[in-house]
């Protein structure tokens, strides 16, 4: 049984989790040797199918996915972590089978990219902003159009009722 | 004899489409001097256009009786259907493989030109251009029917039956899917093509936005229907639980609706402001490139397995188009901008128009990382030799927070005014019902939903949810005021009114009512797989199972292996039996078809694992609980309407804009 948690915020708190990552692995085959299909389904769906791109394995329904399975249980049941198996995986066939790239060479840029979109998107933001009230200073702009100084009593009402004439 | 009229039409109307692209370059070019022979040569142009389209359907037409009579001398037919394909799907089979589904886009794209032509032909000066670059498009998708991907090839032997389609594509939504997204795909050419027009005449304001409003919200609503009608079809066939898996194919229709949506909402500023002239045009551009990306995409296969690559050419072909249209839409929009310029400036960053910027910056900020994303495959394959996938979890981290700021900004740029608002103001009538929904998610809190995620999500969904409401119930209560109407007659008036507005604010609804849902399943799904014999139990939070066997059957060409489960509740009582099964077709392709018990609270949905071995006597069952994702669907509908509303045809508006083309006409002496 796994309760996806709300993940989004955690982009922020990056090294955080990395370290957290690193420290905690599940003890996966907690109980007695009984390694669950959730407890394989839990490392399964980090991993993706080798051969059809982006499907996770645990619901994948190739052979190479079965066998990725087994293998995971087997893994379990000998004690190791789920940590320790992703690492088994990446090491092997890459780390692109790792369903969420590691925060670390190229899939670094995973990680980096959204920050980098977000920041240069303030600062374009920004400049065109600048770049707009020069124009405007150049050609006078549209000064005819400025709001009654004075605020009315509810201006929200004021502008429907404005709008509600025009049409 | 089939193939050969099949070839016949689709070849002409490909002569067709290139004697529109020269039959207007040359209207162009005499016009200045000779404006009767200009006419002429563009008129003529304009009815190549018009017989493209029913050319088309005549091949459309063909291909389908080819189909009904199981003509396996042609290849395509024997690709995708067998003697035994029921009826309606061997019609449907028209778009259920790759050179079809290519002839169903220049269908439909001929029928958005042709009716925005027929619409349209007053437009006297837009029209040549228009017409020439409406036909770039058309000549490169009929090209590639004609040639590379040719639905009436022969076969190279006559086969005794066909393959017939894959089973995954034999499902009434995913027969429903491919027509609607290739309606929001090449309706979106139509917006696109008048603003190149509006370069290259260099009539600058915002008549080509006017004119292709009704058509850009047409080629968004089909895009939304395509995305909807995918995502309830992944969660019915695809087994995994989900209806959305940020699938490269997912993306890629997903993206050009993005920054369709940012598209509808900043030409609203431009319409009122006369600014982001060149903004909106590198919007459209955007939109018209990704969706020639998105049918590469999916078309070719690229991103399924970069190895695919090198096995097909078309790719090329395809990259080769879009620099093409790249290199030309970029060079005019250059060539123009200092008329692009805006003469204006923001007043204010509280006022309506900031916020519509805010809501573009955030929209296509989502948009660049999903694209980065779902390109990350190819970028890693190209830089470092190894194919990076990027993963659902990946995706919702990176978008999440900005979806979330999305959300809120939906409900307070309503309550922000042109030019200039106060803080004040927004404060006062923000606060209360932010208030509200503190109240209620605390309510939450103390109920025992500890997933703050979660509960920072329902509050910014209850806060903009009253006050879009709001936004209908103050409408209202001023007309009721003012004119004395009742307030169902009221509120009616206001959709009539302005249904652009309203119609806004009810897909705003819809969009609210989803993100209830996608919370609701995102933060608290919760799944179990468990291995089960005859009389075996299981439990999920409130749900209890008992395997009762496997039935294994034949239906058809198709082997069906049935479970069947009893539910009941934490009492022991029996809610339902539940049959999850697993069909698997002649060719030993496999389908997983999930049974649910379905409420508005949570679905219970179960699948049968086919992949994990099944006998009569025990089973591998994955059940998923599924909180609150009834309210996607009843979201979507929402939605559907609102755009319907949106869209819909005004009389008024058409009045206006004959006039203004009537003086148009006048004023340059026509």
């Amino acid at each position: 049984m796994a309760i996806k948690q709300f993940p989004s915020l955690r982009l922020w708190l990056l090294p955080l989790i990395a370290l957290f990552l690193l420290s905690v692995g599940r003890p996966a085959a907690a109980q007695e040797g009984g390694v669950t299909d959730d407890d394989v389904n839990d490392v399964a769906r980090q991993l993706f199918c080798p051969t059809c791109a982006t499907t996770p394995v645990d619901v994948c329904p190739t052979q190479v996915c079965a066998d990725w399975r087994e293998e995971i249980r087997n893994q379990l049941a000998a004690g190791r972590t789920e940590q320790q198996i992703l690492e088994y995986f990446s090491d092997r066939y890459g780390e692109g089978v790792l369903a969420n790239p590691p925060a670390s060479g190229f899939g670094l840029l995973v990680w980096i990219a959204p920050v980098v979109i977000f920041l240069a998107g303030v600062f374009v933001f920004a400049r065109y902003l600048r770049v707009l009230r020069q124009n405007a200073a150049a050609t006078g702009g549209d000064a005819a159009g400025t709001p009654a100084a004075s605020e009315p009593a509810d201006p929200y009402l004021t502008r429907l009722e404005q709008e509600l004439d025009q049409e | 004899m089939f193939a050969d009229l099949g070839h016949a039409a689709i070849r002409i109307s490909l002569l067709f489409a290139i004697f529109t692209a020269v039959g207007s370059l040359i209207g162009i070019a005499v016009g200045r001097r000779d404006r009767a022979r200009a006419r002429l040569w563009i008129e003529s142009a304009r009815n190549a256009t018009l017989v493209t389209f029913p050319l088309l359907l005549i091949a459309c037409a063909i291909m389908v009786a080819a189909l009904l009579r199981n003509d396996f001398s042609i290849e395509y037919v024997r690709q995708v259907t067998t003697i035994n394909t029921p009826t309606f799907l061997k019609v449907t089979s028209l778009w259920g493989g790759q050179a079809g589904s290519l002839l169903l886009w220049n269908v439909l794209l001929a029928g958005f030109l042709a009716a925005a032509w027929l619409r349209k032909s007053d437009e006297r000066e837009l029209m040549p251009y228009a017409l020439l670059v409406g036909s770039f498009t058309q000549i490169f998708f009929l090209y590639l029917t004609s040639f590379p991907e040719d639905p009436f090839a022969r076969a190279a032997f006559v086969a005794a039956d066909g393959n017939g389609l894959s089973p995954l594509l034999r499902h009434p939504l995913m027969i429903l899917h491919p027509p609607m997204l290739y309606l929001g795909y090449t309706g979106f050419v139509v917006p696109f093509t008048f603003a190149i027009a509006a370069l290259m005449t260099g009539r600058l304001d915002d008549g080509w936005i006017r004119i292709t409003r009704r058509w850009t919200l047409a080629a968004w609503l089909f895009l939304s229907l395509g995305l909807i009608l995918g995502g309830r079809w992944a969660y019915d066939v695809l087994g995994w639980g989900g209806y959305w898996a940020w699938d490269p194919v997912e993306n890629v229709a997903f993206i050009p609706w993005l920054t369709g949506t940012a598209f509808l909402h900043s030409v609203m500023i431009q319409e009122k402001r006369g600014m982001f002239k060149m903004w909106n045009i590198v919007l459209i551009i955007a939109t018209y490139l990704l969706v020639i990306y998105g049918t590469l995409i999916v078309r070719t296969g690229l991103l399924q397995s970069v190895h695919a690559f090198a096995k097909s050419d078309i790719q090329w072909v395809f990259f080769g188009f879009m620099s093409g249209m790249l290199i030309f839409s970029t060079f005019w929009a250059t060539w123009r901008a200092s008329a692009l310029r805006s003469q204006n400036y923001l007043r204010s960053l509280l006022s309506r128009e900031a916020a519509f910027l805010f809501n573009n910056f955030i929209i296509v900020a989502i948009s660049l990382i999903v694209f980065v994303f779902t390109n990350f495959t190819l970028l890693s394959e190209f830089f470092v030799g190894q194919e990076y996938g990027v993963g659902p979890e990946t995706y919702n981290m990176a978008t999440g927070p900005l979806f979330a700021l999305l959300l809120v900004l939906m409900g307070v740029a309503p309550l922000t005014m042109w030019y200039r608002s106060s803080l004040r103001s927004l404060g006062r009538q923000s606060l209360w019902p932010a208030l509200v929904a503190l109240v209620i998610v605390l309510g939450l809190l103390v109920w025992g939903i500890r997933s703050w995620g979660a509960l920072v999500g329902f509050w910014i969904v209850i806060f903009s949810v009253i006050l879009t409401l709001l936004e209908f119930v103050r409408a209202a209560r001023a007309r009721v005021r003012r004119s004395g109407e009742g307030w169902l007659s009221a509120l009616r008036q206001l959709f009539v009114r302005n249904q652009r507005r309203y119609g806004g604010y009810l897909i705003h609804l819809g969009v609210l009512v989803m993100a209830f849902g996608i919370i609701g399943t995102e933060f608290f799904q919760v799944d179990r797989q468990v291995f089960l014999n005859i009389g075996d139990r299981a439990t999920l939070n409130n749900y209890t199972i008992e395997f009762r066997g496997t039935r294994f059957y034949q239906e058809l060409d198709v082997s069906v292996a049935e479970a069947e489960v009893l539910v009941y509740d934490q009492s022991g009582r029996l809610l339902t039996t539940l049959y999850p099964h697993t069909n698997i077709f002649q060719d030993g392709q496999g389908m997983t078809i999930p049974d649910a018990r379905s409420n508005l609270i949570e679905d219970f949905y179960m699948i049968l694992v086919n992949w994990e071995g099944v006998s009569e006597t025990g089973a591998t069952i994955r059940m998923y609980l599924n909180p609150l994702i009834n309210w996607v669907w009843l979201g979507g509908l929402v939605f559907i309407v609102g755009t319907l509303i949106a869209a819909w045809p005004d009389p008024l508006d058409e009045k206006i804009a004959a006039a203004e083309q009537k003086r148009f006409s006048l004023a340059i002496g026509d």
